[in-house]
């Protein structure tokens, strides 16, 4: 989330979050760029298959 | 011989169980256990009350305890269940021993998120949920000269409206960047903040909480942030809404990802004969299917008259959400659909975004405002996915029909072929939604 408000911030041209200390710059200097990396399908995949309620019976209403 | 229903939580999802299941089976004993004094009032209308837009809090109540008991709801109050056993089928009720049940709905609502710093044991620490202690906490604030407000949450943001109108100096502290970084794009909150430090609060983006510190008696005096000390005579802690899932953990129901209790479309749980519906369960997004948890009142109603519906023996559907969302924050109502801008970023969700600023009325009619509208959409499909706005009205009516357009798949290109109401004083000539939608196309040079 401070990874994309700070790209959200430069967009708009606001004050950015602080700059990262700690294990923040852990999270947003390695993990981020390599969860960016990882295309969306599979980052999409590897969610749904966390456990949940989006696991069980939903019918849906949406067009195909 | 009837069935006998037990229904843990006297929220807006117990007390719409309870309904729905005696609509259904009229004969059935339902019971209803909760640790609080009342149930069936909105808590959403307390910062209302305390900003004086509300003049009182009997206003809040929607029925009667008699009420609910002509319908045949025995409702025990002050009364908490400690536990339940599935397998014998008997919940423990403080007080009153083990009560057994038929079918068993877990309304346990949330908890606010613990802050996880020092002095949270202080005095004047104010977390909004609970009519009565609001009633107390209202009389508090006719003393009060300085409040914080610890995160700008969307309820942190009603009480910085609430705290200013009650010409409280009022400070506001939030690690984001900007309010409701979480929901909102700062473009559509600029206009929030801007007329809340119009008003004299003094807003703290980008600041931590660190601790709560006390005046020696047991009181706060100020609250340690990040950025030093705020002295104040109040803080109003804001921070997430956590599912609380203790008794149904315990119980072996399991619980998701977004920690919340696992619920099919029924609202049923992983044990037999147990549903579960409001802030305590997690349901999927209609886009991503990530599971989500902690929605509005009326997600949390409409989640119980379907737990309440199918626990009684009917047949009820909930649908994936697609989170339509809207409130008064500062002079501005805010709202959206889905995902900001921000939070489809953070996520990594590919999308295209088009905005325009319209006009809510026809131009020459008196009153009229200006709407801004951001829409998201799939890059590949150009299915809408998300959408944010700001304006001084019609904000709701348009975050409805966008979690609809959301849900039911229609992309950008309807949109931005809608056809609109056009009569001066309630709508203009182009509708901002589909003026919003003409723009994204043209930038992707249809």
């Amino acid at each position: 989330m401070i990874a994309a408000q700070e790209k959200i911030a430069a967009k708009y041209g606001v004050t950015p979050p602080p700059r990262p200390r700690g294990r923040d710059i852990f999270w947003l200097r390695v993990y981020v760029p390599a969860y960016r990396a990882v295309p969306w399908p599979v980052r999409s995949a590897v969610m749904r298959r966390l456990p949940g309620s989006h696991r069980m019976t939903w019918t849906r209403t949406q067009r195909p | 011989m009837a069935q006998r229903i037990v229904v843990i939580g006297g929220g807006a999802a117990g007390i719409g169980a309870a309904g729905a299941a005696k609509a259904v089976d009229a004969a059935a004993d339902i019971r209803v256990y909760t640790e609080f004094e009342d149930v069936g009032y909105s808590p959403c209308g307390i910062p209302y009350v305390h900003g004086k837009e509300i003049p009182d809090f009997e206003r809040l109540f929607l029925a009667t305890k008699e009420a609910y008991a002509g319908q045949g709801i025995d409702i025990h109050y002050e009364t908490r269940a400690t536990g339940f056993d599935t397998g014998r089928k008997v919940v423990s009720v403080a007080g009153e021993g083990e009560v057994g049940y038929d079918k068993l709905i877990v309304a346990t609502g949330f908890d606010y998120a613990d802050p996880g710093v020092p002095g949270t044991g202080l005095g004047g620490l104010y977390y909004v949920k609970n009519i009565r202690r609001a009633m107390e906490w209202d009389k508090v604030l006719d003393g009060v000269r300085t409040a914080v407000v610890v995160e700008a949450s969307p309820l942190g943001l009603e009480m910085v409206t609430a705290l200013c109108h009650r010409g409280i100096q009022t400070h506001l502290i939030d690690p984001g960047a900007w309010a409701l970084s979480v929901a909102t794009d700062p473009d559509i909150v600029a206009p929030v903040q801007d007329s809340w430090r119009e008003k004299g609060a003094e807003l703290h983006f980008g600041t931590t909480l660190t601790g709560f510190l006390g005046d020696g008696s047991g009181s706060v005096r100020a609250v340690a942030t990040s950025a030093g000390e705020i002295a104040c005579d109040l803080a109003v802690v804001c921070t997430k809404k956590q599912a609380s899932t203790g008794l149904a953990r315990a119980a072996g129901v399991r619980t998701g990802s977004a920690d919340g209790i696992i619920v099919d479309e029924r609202m049923h749980t992983s044990v037999p004969d147990v549903w579960a519906a409001g802030d305590c369960i997690e349901v999927p997004h209609s886009v991503t299917d990530i599971p989500v948890q902690g929605l509005s009142g009326s997600h949390a109603y409409a989640q119980g008259k379907v737990a309440g519906t199918n626990a009684a023996g009917g047949q009820r559907r909930y649908q994936p959400v697609s989170v339509p969302w809207g409130m008064v924050a500062g002079d501005w109502m805010i709202g959206g659909v889905s995902f900001s801008e921000t939070l489809a970023t953070a996520l990594g969700i590919p999308h295209v975004t088009g905005v325009a600023e319209g006009i809510s009325r026809a131009r020459y009619y008196p009153g009229v405002e200006k709407v801004r509208v951001k829409l998201l959409a799939d890059p590949k499909t150009l299915r809408l996915i998300g959408a944010q706005m700001v304006g001084r009205e019609g904000i709701k009516e348009r975050a409805d029909f966008l979690a609809m357009a959301v849900r039911t798949g229609i992309t950008v290109g309807e949109l931005a072929t809608m056809e609109n109401v056009y009569s001066p004083p309630i709508g203009a000539l182009n509708e901002p939604i589909a003026l919003a939608a003409q723009n994204l196309l043209s930038g992707l040079g249809s």
